[in-house]
């Protein structure tokens, strides 16, 4: 594929995609293309084990999948997380976190359309 | 020659931007990318690396665990998205610290910084003075400055902002750090073996596991320093 400075769109963090790929399309081709493909299922699991009151399940799944936001310029979705992540830490309780969680998975489900178009203009 | 490196982490978006920025340094050679401590620790054992690329949490055994387990210390960079672990990092003697996701000018950093101790490393023993005891510092404690003979410290200790000389008569506490007691003493018979402890080489009694003993004291010796240790004293 060949090199080129590719612009994201403004609401993703462009900055960050900007000094992690550098000019490398590929391979934000490529971790864009992971993330899309497995998000889903780690969310899934995320949820799983906040309705099974599982707190060091999903401090631990929340913690793996933070940084991965971050690699598609979801660097917001990944402070997110990190709150997410101190709270269970803190405070033991995942009633704590029961609002910040729900606005983690509304922001997401916002911006993921973002991100499944980014893709989409790369590839092409 | 390249240096070998392995890559440890659960994360495999982690595992593919570190071995993309290897082959990008042209210098490193990833000689193995795991994604748990265990097939890694097996590894390790096996294979003598230069660099070691390690996550901090991740299922089964943690990063710190698998450092604990090794028998020699490799050059170790920590990946990790959680910077709580700064100061463990610092007791375990860690190179650099990475905070993921990591850019390609934050990893040449890192990388930059383990050539340039590498080579430091390779220069020692054309720059080490002879090991003999014609060298001396002056302290200022109590009020004045007092020569110490190098041949009469045993150890030195950290207090903080303060260190303490101990030598076979007396104490000497002198408002200072050990990183600067350390860059003045680096080429003679001392050499720092934990975060607290410099120790006068000629004046160890014992070494056993990861500890020294200098007159009767016991002194510990951080995993990053115990090879370098052996290295330095006459073992037959």
């Amino acid at each position: 594929m060949e090199s080129k400075i590719f612009e994201f769109d403004p609401r993703l963090d462009t900055g960050f995609l900007r000094s992690l790929y550098e000019d490398d399309i590929e391979n934000a081709v490529m971790s864009f293309d992971f993330f899309l493909n497995k998000y889903p299922q780690q969310l899934k699991e995320i949820e799983e084990d906040f309705i099974a009151g599982d707190i060091k399940g999903f401090r631990q799944k929340v913690h793996k999948v933070k940084p991965t936001f971050s690699y598609v310029g979801l660097t917001t979705i990944s402070t997110k997380a990190a709150a997410i992540e101190s709270i269970c830490d803190n405070e033991g309780d995942l009633n704590k976190v029961k609002n910040l969680y729900q606005e983690f998975k509304n922001s997401l489900a916002e911006i993921i359309p973002v991100v499944q178009h980014e893709l989409e203009r790369m590839k092409t | 020659m390249k240096l070998k490196v392995i890559i440890v982490d659960d994360e495999p978006m982690a595992r593919n931007f570190l071995e993309r920025y290897c082959e990008k340094n042209g210098n490193l050679l990833v000689s193995g990318a795991f994604e748990d401590g265990v097939t890694a620790l097996d590894y390790l054992q096996k294979n003598e690396i230069d660099i070691l690329f390690l996550d901090v949490e991740m299922p089964n055994v943690s990063g710190f665990q698998l450092l604990d387990q090794l028998s020699y210390m490799p050059k170790v960079i920590l990946t990790t998205s959680k910077t709580d672990y700064a100061f463990n990092a610092f007791e375990y003697g860690v190179t650099d610290f990475l905070k993921k996701p990591i850019t390609f000018s934050r990893f040449q950093e890192a990388i930059t910084k383990i050539t340039e101790s590498l080579i430091e490393k390779r220069l020692e023993p054309v720059l080490k003075i002879p090991a003999i005891n014609l060298e001396e510092i002056f302290i200022k404690a109590d009020g004045k400055l007092t020569r110490l003979n190098f041949q009469e410290i045993l150890y030195i200790e950290s207090l903080g902002d303060y260190v303490k000389y101990f030598t076979i008569t007396k104490n000497y506490v002198t408002l200072s750090t050990l990183k600067a007691v350390e860059e003045k003493m680096s080429s003679t018979n001392f050499m720092k073996v934990h975060r607290s402890y410099i120790v006068n080489l000629q004046k160890i009694k014992d070494i056993q596991d990861n500890s020294l003993v200098i007159e009767g004291k016991v002194i510990p010796i951080s995993k990053s320093f115990k090879s370098e240790v052996m290295s330095r004293i006459n073992v037959v």
